[in-house]
């Protein structure tokens, strides 16, 4: 048995692993399942010696097993096939082998790494044609080398990371069917997935990530999809970081408390944003008839695993792609104020990326979206002070904590740089705020912070909340939907207050299952 | 707020004093340690070559500096072989900065020598400043539109910047082979590969006669300037820089990044061909069928070497200019044994300073992340 003890990591301030144990038995599929940023890819880089732990052991057969690195791993019979393919796209299939082979000797001859191709295909059962260029060949073919690339070793654990994210739903029975047949012959499988309806069919045991800790482990079977998918996304367990679920929000929010499907009867505001059968033909995967209402004072949560559509609704919703099919309509008649209103505040997930310019200062990045406005510019001029007088008021106000405005925002830690965001976003008190994802990598008190601000936002605005966080969206959202595989469900109220928990309890099951794909349960209210 | 870290960070006039003091002071010590550090390891990797071959140090480097600017024509020389190194290395610069890399600056030089030196005959008739201000301008435009043609390559058909401003190298020194040789040939010289001297109306003004210093280094120092003010004090300057470092931020800060891309791009691309302009018009007066001094390829260097900041660009520009006419000019001088010394040391020693630079900017930028 391979066993993994009290493995720990951390990244800076934030604990990406926490005291996980996992069991790994021969002959068994073991799914690891959890969100982006649960720490799934985290720990199977440290089994693989990737990565080093900063606590924690691993043992094979009761014996520690010291992996520092990949060849350790190797050594110790396990094998990894990667998300993205690590082949020679130039290369023909039998010479890609040949060149992680370790029976290929100097000298080798095309025939001989043909032969040794098809005796290997054969023993694992994985057909492939060695003559063919890699580059010529389907995600799923390219996949089935990498396979036959990791079993041609004697490998007797396999880690597969994310394998289906690439494959056609043909390709992925396919490799199914080729990984119960390994399972077969007594090797471990460890494949890592936020799929849910991948990890019931396939796996004999899962292990549930969440926020770097262990959640569930035990037999897949014991568990249905929806009850997976809520101990993925949270929602059991009572988190401290989560502020008191609907503190300060007016309960005459929700007029038609429970009511499942429409929505718009519990309308608090005016509408400022509309979507109606938006589909888009960008993205993967891309929406379908999407509709979508957003009103003033109000919280719309979507949830859904990563991957279904999130990162496609909030560039909609932010208007960076259009529809290709729909209406798409922002209401800006009511401006608050001069900033608002033209543009939709984001608050993003991946914000080194999408929201902040690393190597410039906290008081560039601070107006990034303001700069042709005034006071920050005139006819083309940057108006230094006012930009500067502006950053200082926003680190003030939002307590944001950098040695001085010069500095880069590289330098600050990740909590503080989404601090900055949510200031900059916020700043303008625009009408409508997407948020994706809002605290994801952030620790407890910066997500406190953003959760704060958040509610206080939605007081006054409107705000589109995209979350994987089932917590979060209880704890925020007056209204949640599940986008899945680019269709959205019908919003349903979330029921105030929390503390009802068989109500809770009836919501969160149909969202779990919305999650996972499956229609929701027939009950409904 | 907190207090503690922004001592500097209140409104007093002592935090403004000192913060514009740290700003005069530190800023430009940090942004010229990694370009000096740089020339200093090149320049003593030449000396331990030169020594290696024989050239005792102690002679070659006093002699290196008379060749240099031992004397005003000497330096005219220098500051020549700077004028069209610091305008191709601006423009580059801007491109660089916007995140595009357009290295086909030898390519944009020559189509703009070759439109100033088209244009020259048919304004010989103008007013000075009027000839020359059209000659200079038609060389701005075929540098851009030259630049252009590899921008429309990258933005509608994916090819990569690199390979297309490349690629339209060669076919610009083709283009200027015929021209030269054909159209614009001189049917009084003999080989038939150089154009007619321009119009006296379409030169450019001297500085210094004795050693042919003509504005154009003028010229350069001014558009180092502004693109120094460009990058710093206006909204497109800081967009450029946006789009340069983080072209996904942009995107959701609604620049438009390919717009901006694309205008950097060409300006780049004038830049070059003023800056072949300027040398028909300032410094050789006509155009053989072999132009290219690889003047946009070394500018890549002077760019790389001022660490992308324009005002950089003044002192690297001058710097591989010294380089360069030191090596030419060292076995003309006086002191004994240099008759052999090796021209080519000079590209050696450009490598050495590129690679440094390079290598220490990625030193600091990995710092910086890890931070």
């Amino acid at each position: 048995m391979l066993a993994l003890r009290g493995i720990t990591k951390r990244f800076g301030p934030l604990t990406a692993l926490d005291a996980v144990d996992a069991d790994f038995v021969p002959g068994e599929i073991h799914a690891v399942l959890g969100e982006n940023g649960a720490g799934k890819t985290t720990l199977m880089n440290i089994l693989y010696g990737l990565m080093r732990a900063d606590a924690g052991r691993i043992e094979l057969d009761g014996r520690p097993l010291r992996i520092r690195r990949p060849a350790d791993a190797r050594a110790a019979g396990m094998g990894m096939v990667h998300q993205h393919f690590m082949l020679v796209e130039r290369m023909s299939v039998a010479e890609n082998l040949a060149l992680s082979d370790v029976g290929t000797g100097f000298w080798t001859t095309p025939a001989a790494a043909a032969q040794r191709t098809e005796q290997a295909a054969r023993r694992v059962g994985l057909e492939v044609d060695p003559g063919r260029i890699v580059e010529d060949l389907s995600a799923g073919q390219r996949q089935r080398v990498e396979i036959l690339k990791a079993l041609m070793r004697d490998v007797t654990t396999l880690i597969l990371d994310e394998p289906t994210a690439v494959l056609t739903p043909g390709e992925t029975a396919a490799l199914f069917d080729a990984l119960r047949r390994q399972r077969g012959s007594g090797g471990r499988i460890v494949f890592i997935s936020h799929k849910l309806a991948e990890v019931t069919s396939l796996a004999d045991r899962v292990t549930v990530l969440r926020r770097g800790r262990v959640v569930y482990t035990g037999p897949a079977a014991a568990l249905s999809a929806a009850e997976l998918a809520e101990r993925m996304m949270g929602g059991r367990e009572t988190k401290s970081d989560v502020a008191v679920p609907g503190a300060g929000r007016p309960q005459a929010a929700s007029p038609n408390p429970g009511a499942v499907g429409g929505g718009d009867g519990a309308a608090p505001g005016a509408a400022v944003l509309e979507l109606e059968r938006v589909s888009t033909d960008v993205g993967h995967p891309r929406l379908e008839h999407v509709s979508l209402r957003v009103h003033r004072g109000e919280i719309v949560g979507v949830a859904g695993v990563d991957g279904n559509g999130q990162a496609e609704l909030a560039r909609v919703a932010l208007g960076l792609i259009g529809a290709a099919s729909g209406r798409i309509h922002w209401h800006r008649r009511d401006k608050v104020d001069a900033l608002a209103g033209a543009r939709p505040a984001h608050i993003a997930d991946d914000r080194q990326r999408e929201a902040l310019v690393l190597p410039m200062t906290v008081a560039e990045n601070a107006v990034l979206k303001d700069l042709g406005r005034r006071p920050f510019s005139r006819f083309g001029w940057l108006n230094r002070r006012a930009i500067t007088s502006h950053a200082d008021a926003l680190m003030r106000e939002y307590d944001i904590r950098a040695a001085s405005l010069g500095v880069a925002v590289a330098t600050l830690s990740g909590g503080t740089q989404q601090r900055l965001v949510v200031a900059r976003e916020l700043a303008g008190r625009p009408a409508l705020l997407v948020a994706v994802n809002p605290t994801r990598g952030l620790d407890a008190a910066a997500s406190a912070f953003v959760h704060g601000r958040l509610r206080e936002h939605g007081h006054s605005a409107g705000v589109l909340l995209i979350s994987a966080d089932l917590d979060e969206l209880l704890a925020l959202a007056d209204r949640v939907a599940v986008l899945y595989s680019g269709r959205l469900t019908p919003l349903s109220n979330v029921p105030r207050p929390l503390r009802n928990t068989e109500r809770v309890e009836r919501v969160m099951v149909q969202i779990g299952r919305l999650m996972a794909g499956l229609p929701p349960s027939e009950e409904t209210e | 707020m907190t207090a503690a870290p922004t001592a500097s960070g209140g409104n007093s006039r002592l935090g403004t004093a000192v913060r514009a003091a740290r700003r005069l002071v530190f800023y430009p010590a940090a942004a010229l340690a990694l370009p000096t550090l740089s020339a200093g390891v090149g320049l003593a990797v030449m000396l331990v070559v030169v020594a290696a071959l024989g050239f005792p140090p102690g002679v070659v480097a006093p002699a290196f500096i008379g060749a240099v600017m031992g004397d005003a024509e000497r330096l005219s020389a220098t500051l020549l072989l700077a004028c069209p190194l610091m305008i191709i290395g601006t423009g580059l610069a801007l491109s660089f900065r916007c995140g595009v890399w357009n290295i086909g600056a030898d390519g944009q030089y020559l189509v703009g020598a070759l439109a100033g030196a088209a244009t020259a005959p048919y304004v010989g008739g103008w007013p000075s400043a009027a000839a020359l201000g059209a000659c200079l301008l038609a060389g701005v435009a075929a540098g851009g539109l030259w630049a252009a043609v590899a921008a429309l390559l990258q933005y509608s058909r994916g090819v990569p910047d690199v390979l297309a401003t490349i690629l339209l190298n060669f076919v610009a020194i083709q283009v200027l082979s015929i021209v030269v040789r054909g159209p614009l040939a001189d049917p009084l010289s003999a080989d038939r590969d150089t154009t007619a001297a321009i119009p006296a109306a379409a030169e450019i003004p001297l500085l210094y006669g004795p050693g042919g210093l003509h504005a154009g280094i003028a010229l350069a120092v001014f558009l180092a300037a502004m693109l120094s003010v460009f990058l710093s004090r206006t909204t497109w300057g800081l967009r450029t820089r946006i789009v340069g470092l983080n072209p996904i931020a942009a995107r959701f800060a609604r620049i438009p990044v390919a717009a901006y891309a694309c205008g950097a791009f060409v300006a780049s691309g004038a830049m070059g061909g003023l800056a072949g302009a300027v040398e028909v018009c300032g410094n050789t007066h006509y155009l053989t069928g072999a132009y290219s001094a690889g003047y946009g390829y070394t500018a890549i260097a002077v760019a790389l070497l001022a660490g992308l900041r324009p005002l950089g660009v003044i002192p690297a520009a001058l710097f591989f200019a010294a380089l360069e006419s030191g090596s030419r000019g060292m076995q003309k001088m006086p002191q004994a044994g240099l008759q052999d010394f090796p021209t080519v040391l000079t590209f050696a020693a450009q490598g050495v300073v590129l690679l440094v630079s390079v290598l220490a900017a990625r030193r600091a930028l990995e710092r910086r992340e890890a931070a």
